[in-house]
């Protein structure tokens, strides 16, 4: 591996935004043919060092080589001119327009203004061939889900011929076959003389499919290893000094009394496949029901026609009492609350304070409305109470949404919807892209509210947090819910197996 | 605090400045002298009668750009309030000529009631953008084209009153029209009028409600954030409904100084265009009710004094032209300050971090 070309050398990279080094004399090293990790806290500046590579940000101080040639980029077109490419977790693409579209997006083929659209549409068809990706090259964004769309990205990216090419926590939304399947593409990548860079928080994925580590903790290089040389608990130590999060068995009992009843719930557009088929289930007090599947099989929209959002047919009761006829304000007024799977579209409103995002879901109930006044006293205080108990760094109640790190602003979600003593949580990916210590806090008050007796349903794409948290797995596919499991015993494998129907006959086609 | 009173300042000072700029430009390129002009304009601007006339005409501005402000709120362009104001003013008109009551009665009822036209002729764009998804722009426009055809059929055949050339509505008598609030004793036309009062409490109400209420709240969360508001239970459909109702319902009110203060009557001398002088208003005042009023008195100042251009046989244009550069530059200046505010909050957030990372520093 020593004979390998060079593709990439950071030397002495440093980022500072006003006073705040976020990148701070960051030497790298990645050679042809390798996957290279990167890993580190959340703020840690692994996202800032890629966006540097990319072309996005210029560094203060520090050069760049790629191939031996040394470079300045002046922006991302430079950087894709070099062959550097970047995926990142939030993806950029236009919902309306279709897959082999937004891959040739600011990069069409064909003479001058004119769009040869076979060709295009042909290269990107091979592309994904060749990359093992099974994807409908015509379909529209706006019917993917995330793991398809992840593909999309990385075929953006392989269009533009990327020698570098830089995943910023690609599996954080993806199933463990999907991951398999992503790291085998990475596989072929770097068989065909590429260098792969990928982020990510899961250690035992880095351990796996890594060849060279690099650990950052703030804003330096605090290690360099590889898989064989080290552990995931050595590699815990490095990045955060704090230990990895376990749940200790409960002690407490699960109530008798259902806190959420659901019967028959279906989600169907006319004429289309019912993305939410015929759903029934029961949510006792101080019980988390996890429910794992594959993305896109129906989930979202459970939690969706639940919160009232989407219109569903079938029976909902919230502790005995029929919500159906109620508006979304009505159900939260009653009790439930809610995380959402995206909390920068959905949780936040990022541009406003925290102050006003403590009142999010809560702006039409006392203290935070007086009258027909908004209290900003109260809201205030609610920030602050958020803030305080549930540890959120770097934010007042007066300091935008916006300026907390993912992990922070997750816990701030977390807290503002466990803080108001809810009936039923509905919870999505509580824990998606933040780092260990920001999960073991989260865990920690989901754990709490469940022993305080909160019936929890629980989404989620991290098959380790539902086999931690849940006192019963339910398997969605195809919308429809196709086997209960007791997930003591089980590990993350058999789970992924019974999800992608690879085992049994439990799901039912 | 002194960084949003700054930047809300900011705003309307740019805009002023690139307009000077460019009406120096022009004058200096004709062969006039600008500083003459200039000198010219601001004697005649600045004399007593002049200010007190530019503050009345600043009111019917103030309401326009309060009005196309609340629909801005939401990201809502309501093009519809030249409609909206000429239907409400004639309906106001009428009402006035005709309510047998008091005026501290018959003058609140007819001020709603143009409110509700107002608001009413709002209504249809609203509905159409919530049920069919059509550009409220789009439909705004068609329903000021209606506006003007219902106004000219119900003047010529309903509302006329008396006989020969002029064309209006009966005459208001002193029972329904507004109040002067204070008169300086300069001469003719030398009161303030009552309006002033209703500006200024359009104002504090906007504010109020915008800014203070729970409403107000919701209005923000869906403008910045549909999917969130939606998610914490707010209604974006009906946050685009009362949007389009409460820009249309105070759009009514801006051709009352004109229709009870100095005609007394609905006829061809109703002002037509205050929408795009009272959206230049609100886009030089940031939508802020304060930042709004400044807007409002330069716009009425320099439109005021560019009429004594003519007598001194300078181009009368001067004052159009600095018009219209304020209107585009009030856009642009909008863009720039809007970039430099977000760029010292960034710096606010980063210091705080740093202060942050230095504290759990120093814990360890």
């Amino acid at each position: 591996m020593s004979e390998q070309e060079e593709l990439v050398r950071l030397t002495g990279i440093v980022k500072r935004f006003g006073t705040f080094t976020a990148n701070d004399r960051i030497d790298l090293s990645v050679r042809a043919g390798t996957v290279h990790a990167i890993v580190g806290e959340n703020g840690a500046g692994k996202s800032t060092l890629m966006k540097i590579l990319a072309g996005e940000e210029r560094p203060d101080e520090g050069e760049i080589a790629i191939a031996g040639e040394p470079v300045a980029f002046s922006s991302p077109r430079d950087a894709q001119a070099a062959g550097v490419g970047i995926v990142h977790q939030h993806f950029l693409l236009a919902e309306a327009l279709r897959v082999w579209e937004n891959v040739v997006l600011a990069d069409e083929p064909g003479p001058g203004p004119v769009l040869d659209a076979r060709a295009a549409r042909d290269r990107v068809r091979s592309l994904a061939a060749d990359s093992g990706f099974p994807l409908d090259v015509d379909q529209v964004i706006r019917d993917l889900g995330v793991g398809a769309r992840q593909r999309v990205e990385i075929l953006k990216v392989l269009y533009r011929d990327a020698r570098v090419i830089i995943l910023d926590e690609p599996t954080a939304v993806l199933v463990p076959t999907e991951a398999a399947a992503l790291f085998a593409a990475m596989r072929r990548f770097t068989a065909a003389g590429a260098a792969v860079i990928f982020i990510s928080h899961k250690l035992d994925e880095v351990l796996d499919f890594a060849d060279e580590i690099t650990v950052i903790r703030h804003g330096s290089v605090v290690g360099r290893t590889t898989p064989a040389e080290t552990d995931a608990a050595r590699l815990a130590a490095l990045m955060v000094q704090v230990a990895m999060p376990a749940v200790e068995p409960r002690t407490t009992e699960i109530s008798p009394a259902v806190a959420l009843t659901v019967e028959d719930l279906t989600v169907a557009e006319a004429g289309e496949v019912p993305a939410l088929d015929r759903v029934s289930l029961a949510v006792h007090g101080g019980e988390i029901l996890g429910i794992a599947g594959v993305e896109g099989n129906g989930q979202s929209e459970l939690l969706l026609a639940l919160l009232g959002r989407v219109a569903a047919t079938g029976r909902v009761l919230l502790g005995g009492e029929s919500i159906d006829a109620l508006t979304t304000r009505q159900r939260r007024e009653r009790g439930i609350a809610y995380i959402p799977e995206d909390r920068h579209r959905d949780g936040l409103v990022l541009p406003l304070l925290l102050r006003e995002n403590a009142a999010l879901g809560y702006q039409h109930r006392a203290p935070l409305r007086r009258g027909v006044w908004f209290s900003r006293t109260a809201a205030a205080r609610r920030a602050r109470e958020i803030i305080e108990r549930f540890d959120v760094r770097g934010g007042s109640p007066t300091t935008p949404a916006a300026s907390l790190s993912g992990g922070n602003q997750q816990k701030f979600i977390v807290g503002r919807e466990l803080g108001s003593a809810p009936r039923v949580l509905l919870a999505a990916h509580p824990t998606r892209g933040v780092d260990i210590g920001a999960q073991a806090a989260i865990w920690r008050e989901l754990v709490t509210a469940r022993d305080a007796g909160l019936g929890t349903l629980l989404v989620s794409a991290d098959l380790d947090e539902l086999l931690a948290l849940s006192d019963r797995l339910l398997v969605m596919s195809r919308g429809r819910i196709v086997a209960e499991l007791d997930p003591r015993g089980l590990d993350a494998t058999e789970l992924g197996e019974h999800m992608t129907g690879a085992r049994g006959g439990e799901v039912a086609a | 605090m002194t960084r949003r009173v700054l930047v809300t300042l900011a705003g309307p000072v740019v805009s002023v400045v690139l307009a000077l700029l460019v009406t120096t430009i022009f004058l200096e390129a004709g062969g006039y002298s600008s500083l003459s002009a200039y000198s010219v304009m601001w004697d005649y601007g600045t004399r007593p009668e002049s200010l007190v006339a530019a503050l009345n005409d600043a009111v019917p501005l103030y309401l326009a750009g309060v009005a196309s402000a609340f629909a801005l709120r939401l990201g809502l362009f309501n093009i519809g309030i030249d409609g909206q104001y000429r239907v409400a003013a004639l309906s106001g008109a009428v009402l006035a000529a005709n309510l047998p009551l008091p005026l501290p009665i018959r003058l609140p009822i007819t001020l709603l009631f143009s409110c509700a036209i107002g608001a009413l002729w709002a209504l249809v764009p609203a509905l159409l953008r919530i049920y069919r998804g059509v550009s409220e722009v789009i439909t705004s426009i068609l329903m000021n084209s209606i506006a003007t055809t219902v106004v000219a059929m119900l003047l010529a055949n309903v509302f006329r009153e008396g006989t020969g050339q002029s064309v209006g509505t009966a005459i208001i008598d002193e029972g329904g029209r507004m109040p002067a609030l204070l008169d300086l004793g300069l001469g003719p036309r030398s009161t303030i009028s009552g309006f002033l009062v209703v500006a200024i409490v359009a104002g504090i109400g906007f504010y109020l409600v915008q800014y203070r209420s729970t409403f107000g709240y919701t209005q923000r969360v869906a403008a910045l954030s549909p999917a969130a508001a939606e998610s914490a239970g707010i209604r974006v459909d009906r946050s685009v409904l009362w949007a389009m109702l409460g820009s249309g319902g105070l759009a009514g009110l801006i051709g009352l100084p004109h229709i009870l203060g100095v005609a007394y009557q609905y006829d061809g001398t109703l002002p037509t265009d205050l929408m795009f002088t009272g959206l230049a208003a609100a886009l030089l005042g940031r939508s802020h009710p304060i930042g709004m009023a400044l807007g409002a008195l330069v716009l009425a100042f320099v439109e005021r004094s560019s009429l004594v251009l003519g007598l001194v046989k300078l181009p009368t244009e001067v004052g159009s032209l600095f018009l219209a550069v304020i209107l585009i530059s009030s856009a642009v200046g909008y863009y720039l300050i809007e970039n430099a505010d977000r760029r010292l909050a960034l710096l606010a957030a980063v210091r705080r971090l740093r202060r942050a990372a230095a504290g759990t520093e120093a814990a360890r």
